[in-house]
């Protein structure tokens, strides 16, 4: 799963942890996420939509 | 200077989980030192009362089960990604307990095996594998998101 996050963070001048703090996850995990290395649940796909206000299918988007 | 600050944070936070998870497995080492002695104290006084003997001999139950008890309310405050992680390395934990288990009574029971351990790993031996193979698959598992 690509997604926008990193980009979508940087906009909002966030640090990882300033993210991970208002999602109430580790760093690690905005990390992995943003790697592509770990697809969160589907909760917490809400939440980061919550986050920045944005749909989901605006932060993620399935690799072909 | 605000890197500094991240990395440093990063740092601590490392540190603390760092600190939770040897207080936490303070307790299987525990447990495993405490089945040690009393299978020692056992062993070396027959003549002990029965009753004497089993309550001994059941002590490291005690802190085997503050060590489950500390391992779940730990597990709980885990995010998603902690909880993969201690899943994905609990499940090599055992999987290789298993496994080294097998094999060491698969040798036993083919006379080709370990003449010091003719019934396997034990209960000692099992939680040593397990912790073994636990702080292998944290390691290898944290290295994979990272």
């Amino acid at each position: 799963m690509k997604n926008m996050l990193r980009e979508l963070r940087t906009l909002q001048s966030w640090s990882q942890s300033d993210l991970a703090q208002r999602l109430g996850v580790s760093r690690q995990t905005v990390n992995a996420i943003e790697t592509g290395k770990y697809d969160p649940s589907l909760p917490l796909a809400f939440k980061l939509a919550k986050v920045f206000e944005q749909p989901i299918e605006a932060i993620f988007e399935p690799q072909e | 200077m605000n890197d500094i600050t991240i990395a440093t944070e990063s740092r601590e936070s490392r540190i603390t989980r760092l600190k939770k998870a040897l207080k936490c497995n303070a307790w299987l080492f525990l447990t495993t030192v405490t089945y040690l002695v009393t299978l020692y104290l056992v062993r070396e006084n027959q003549a002990w009362d029965p009753k004497l003997r089993v309550g001994v001999t059941l002590l490291p139950v005690l802190p085997g089960l503050i060590y489950l008890r500390t391992l779940w309310s730990r597990f709980k405050t885990l995010d998603e990604l902690q909880r993969r992680i201690q899943l994905e390395a609990w499940a090599f934990a055992m999987g290789g307990t298993v496994l080294v288990s097998t094999v060491m009574n698969v040798l036993n029971a083919n006379g080709v095996g370990f003449e010091n351990y003719p019934y396997g790993l034990e209960m000692g031996g099992a939680y040593l594998s397990v912790f073994f193979f636990w702080c292998f698959g944290v390691a290898q598992a944290t290295a994979r998101y990272q």
